[in-house]
């Protein structure tokens, strides 16, 4: 299968799983929406009755916004701190409903909301472990290449003083630690995909088999991770666009259109996953003794309606 | 006397005028006489060493003694020496930050910087190099080598002058306090000994602070820089010759007269742009030496400084210099935004977009030093606020008439930002720390020196603007321009004048804004509707009943201004009341068959010295889309931020 039959494949998967994604956005709304409620409390303290609110509506006037961040009323800091604590929670609900989604994905499990928790208290710690590994080996591999990023650019500045050597030094450089993180990201998607296969879920055990899947198709996995994540820049750009040409007063259409690009970012990720996943169940076999986790028990049969009297079927003949 | 010997006294008398006379090619003088009173005369041969960054040079300083008394001691600046982790400069930026040096930035040997005086001699009174002493006056510091005094052995007596010959050598620092070099930039600001001023009937002569800038006395200036033949050299006056040298380096002669200080900038990627602005006092040759990676922006540069030249010379008076050289300094050096004589120092970065005016900003500004600090040359060191804030309040009038007042500093969008806006914001923070006549050094700290001269003066212009109207203020400015121009006026001397401009006592005004620190900050306290009848069921309902409206004005600081209130009913009325602001507060009240809907502090918005402007209204219904819509920022700013977070996962 090609590329793009991943993507679709991907598509697919994600599509008929919809209700996954918006557990996600409402984590995200919901989350942020408790921070931007503070922020609109305090704010709306200071400009709710004055006529220098105008000023911030009808067009923007960021001496105002000043005016308005630098009020006593007005808390940055603990906005900032509500924002990060919302953050937190956000990243831990992820946390919580990823293994869920991924398993649901890897196995074709039908979506239903039971099912998503279920699995996802399953695989709860081990997503944990997963997590702790990618930070473990990500994060030093990045702030590696960050600080070469930086050294490099210090060495720049220090030869010239023309901004596009340097711009095009930092957004090649940034270029190359993208393709990193693409690549480490990759690696352990593909890390718990094999995760879910497991009955014993031994975090450790996937990262050699997922390295291995990885480096089987490097170019086509990397091709899945990318176009996923142009699509939703696409997305999140011309949402920017049409942001910019709002007239400044449409108040609750800036919000629909944020919220699109806010969602641009979590499908985007989504579609990734699922075309990874696509990708993963059709190149790369189940290795004993990989066990499958215990199957969910099986949904009840839609109670028939109760035969008339009299035409109960005899013992022995029921069907 | 014989008639060779009158012929020859004849002569040498046409020559000595000559010698007084302005050069037509430095200044416009309308008479031919010299436009100060020149009471310094440099010769400079310097030899510059684009890769060492330092400087040799030998300085012939003739210095005329207008001061009516005999003078024995005198003092130079060697603000090199600044660069140098004892100094007085240092220790303060160290303890307290400054706008390039944050605090406790380490000591890096790239920062040193020195100005070393080999040998001073005087005519007639021979070598006194041995007779130098570095003195501290403002803080004792005895390491401090930014001040030294030599004593002669003999007075000169008033009216005479008396020449110093003296070898020195610089060491430029990597940029500090737009000083300095980048990469293979060099910026010379502050590169040569130079006398205090007799001001006041004494010596004047700080070390250099932190915070300070500079002080120096007329006069003309002739410049010998001799550097590397790659190098494109700016400096203050105008460029008499250039000679290629066998040593492949060339020879650059500059001329200025009538300044008060003398600078260059030199770069091998310099690229020249030339405009001409034809003033009422003559041509002025527009140079601009822009980098080669920002030459896109050269126009730009232009294009600011011709509407800059315009209006001063409308508003104020003639540019009298026939040359202004703006210099485009290197990105992320900190040798930009910075005015000397008939040259100054601008800065962009290269995709600056077209609706973010910082080099705008920037080019205004440095310009208008020219008039409020070039010719009217009050003393930085002790009353900042004249030269800083007066240009800022100017900096907002230009800006503003070319861009408009709600985008002089900024249109992107719909986001906007006038200079008035800035301004307000810089000096809310630190409203009640400084007055504005106050040693420069001695402010609380950078933000409350930045926010009290610049900001705070200009607003103060601002809201004189309500007591006495607009074009009153701008009289009074052009009135104080060209009666101080070319002279050192004081804080007296320009309030005296914008008091005679208005023709009123203004002194309640001045002595809270200018030797006080009181805050203005007036706001609405309260509006609010009854019905007279107001226990008769549906009182309020009812056609034509007469409703009580009050609304409570207060005042916050302890500034007093008379200000209008604005106060807007349901039937369209709007009712304004005059309120002198000296109790703590007011209560408005008007019986009438209609409810009040809001209530406005300086509805013209005329008072920006009010700190707060938020507090200036209040409506009795809520309108809360603006803070939903700064709620919907914070909201996709925590969505997205929590997105990137969950890349772990």
């Amino acid at each position: 299968m090609g590329r793009t039959g991943y993507l679709r494949q991907g598509a697919s998967l994600a599509g008929n799983r919809k209700r996954y994604l918006a557990w996600l956005y409402a984590a995200s709304l919901g989350l942020a929406g408790i921070a931007a409620a503070a922020a609109a409390h305090q704010a709306g303290a200071v400009l709710d009755h004055s006529l220098a609110a105008d000023r911030l509506l009808h067009g923007f006037d960021v001496a105002t916004l000043i005016a308005v961040l630098m009020n006593p009323g007005v808390s940055t800091s603990a906005l900032s701190q509500l924002s990060t604590a919302m953050a937190a929670l956000y990243f831990l609900a992820v946390l919580f409903l990823t293994p869920g989604i991924v398993y649901s994905f890897v196995h074709g499990e039908p979506p239903s909301t039971a099912a998503l928790f279920r699995r996802s208290g399953e695989y709860f710690w081990a997503f944990v472990r997963m997590t702790l590994w990618t930070a473990l080996i990500a994060l030093p591999i990045l702030g590696v290449l960050n600080a070469g990023r930086r050294l490099l650019l210090k060495a720049v500045n220090a030869r010239t003083g023309d901004e596009r050597i340097a711009l095009a030094v930092s957004l090649a450089t940034l270029a190359v630690i993208v393709v990193v993180a693409y690549f480490l990201r990759l690696w352990f998607d593909l890390a718990e995909f094999h995760l879910v296969r497991r009955a014993d879920r031994a975090t450790r055990k996937t990262l050699r088999p997922a390295w291995r899947a990885l480096c089987r198709a490097p170019g086509r996995l990397f091709a899945i991770h990318f176009a996923c994540a142009l699509a939703g820049g696409v997305v999140f750009a011309f949402g920017a666009w049409v942001w910019w040409h709002l007239p400044s007063p449409a108040v609750g259409l800036a919000m629909l259109v944020g919220q699109v690009m806010t969602m641009a970012l979590i499908a985007a990720r989504y579609w990734q996953r699922a075309s990874e996943a696509a990708w993963f169940s059709a190149n790369v076999p189940e290795e004993a003794p990989i066990a499958l986790a215990a199957p969910l028990p099986a949904e009840p049969p839609p109670a028939e309606p109760a035969p008339p009297l009299g035409e109960a079927p005899a013992p022995g003949t029921a069907e | 006397m014989s008639r060779p010997k009158l012929a020859l006294l004849f002569l040498l008398a046409a020559a000595a005028s000559l010698a007084q006379s302005a050069d037509p090619r430095a200044v416009h003088s309308p008479d031919g006489k010299p436009l100060s009173q020149r009471v310094v005369a440099y010769t400079i041969d310097a030899r510059l060493d684009v890769y060492a960054k330092t400087l040799d040079a030998t300085e012939v300083l003739v210095y005329r003694n207008l001061t009516g008394q005999p003078l024995d001691t005198f003092p130079f600046h060697l603000y090199l020496n600044a660069f140098q982790p004892q100094s007085t400069w240092m220790r303060e930026a160290h303890m307290s930050g400054w706008r390039d040096w944050p605090e406790d930035r380490p000591w890096n040997d790239k920062d040193r910087g020195e100005i070393a005086l080999r040998q001073v001699t005087v005519d007639g009174m021979g070598d006194l190099t041995s007779q130098l002493r570095f003195i501290a006056p403002d803080d004792g510091n005895k390491d401090d080598r930014t001040v030294a005094e030599i004593k002669l052995p003999r007075a000169v007596p008033p009216g005479a002058s008396v020449t110093f010959r003296i070898r020195f050598h610089d060491k430029f620092p990597e940029t500090v306090a737009r000083n300095g070099y980048k990469r293979d930039f060099i910026m010379g600001g502050q590169w040569f000994p130079k006398v205090g001023v007799w001001w006041h009937g004494a010596w004047n002569c700080h070390q250099y602070h932190a915070a300070t800038e500079f002080f120096s006395d007329f006069g003309t200036y002739d410049v010998k820089l001799t550097l590397a033949k790659n190098y494109v050299v700016g400096a203050s006056g105008y460029e008499v010759s250039s000679r290629d040298n066998a040593d492949g380096t060339k020879t650059l002669v500059f001329h200025g007269e009538d300044i008060h200080d003398f600078a260059w900038a030199a770069s091998p990627r310099f690229v020249a742009f030339d405009g001409t602005f034809q003033g009422s006092a003559g041509p002025v040759r527009m140079h601009a030496l822009v980098l080669r990676s920002h030459a896109s922006q050269g126009r730009r540069y232009l294009d600011i400084l011709r509407k800059t030249l315009e209006r001063f010379d409308q508003w104020y008076g003639p540019y009298p210099y026939t040359q202004i050289t703006l210099i485009d300094p290197e990105p992320d050096s900190a040798a930009g935004g910075m005015e000397y004589p008939t040259l100054f120092t601008a800065g962009t970065i290269w995709g600056m977009p077209r609706g973010l005016h910082l080099p705008e900003v920037v080019t205004e500004h440095e310009f208008g030093h020219q008039y409020w600090y070039g010719m009217v040359a009050t003393n930085e060191f002790e009353e900042a606020w004249l030269d800083e804030g007066i240009n800022s309040y100017v900096e907002g009038k230009v800006l503003d008439s070319i861009y408009g007042p709600q985008a002089s500093i900024l249109k992107l969008g719909s986001a906007h930002m006038g200079e008035t806006g800035l301004m307000r914001s810089q000096y809310a923070s630190v409203a009640a720390t400084d007055p504005l006549e106050r040693d420069a050094w001695k402010y609380l700290g950078y933000g409350s020196y930045g926010g009290i001269t610049y900001a705070k003066t200009a607003l103060f212009l601002d809201t004189l603007e309500s007591l006495v109207g607009e074009q009153t203020v701008q009289k009074g400015l052009r009135t104080y321009f060209l009666r101080y121009r070319f002279q050192h006026p004081d804080a007296e001397d320009f309030l005296k004048t914008m008091q005679e401009a208005a023709g009123r006592d203004l002194s309640s005004y001045f002595n809270q804004a200018v030797y006080g620190t009181q805050v203005l900050d007036y706001a609405v306290r309260d509006v609010s509707s009854q019905p007279l009848q107001w226990w008769e069921k549906g009182a309020g309902e009812k056609r034509g009943a007469i409703f009580r409206n009050e609304v409570v004005v207060q005042r916050k600081g302890d500034f007093i201004l008379p200000v209008i209130v604005e106060v807007r009913f349901d039937d369209g009325a709007v009712v304004h009341e005059t309120w002198d602001g000296k109790d703590r507060w007011v209560r408005y009240t008007w019986d009438r068959p209609a409810r009040v809907v809001s209530a406005e502090i300086d509805p013209q918005q005329q008072v920006p010295l009010d700190k707060d402007p938020l507090n200036n209204s209040r409506t009795v219904d809520g309108h809360p889309a603006a803070a939903h819509k700064l709620a919907n920022f914070w909201l996709v700013l925590t969505q997205w931020f929590s997105q990137l977070a969950t890349w772990l996962v």
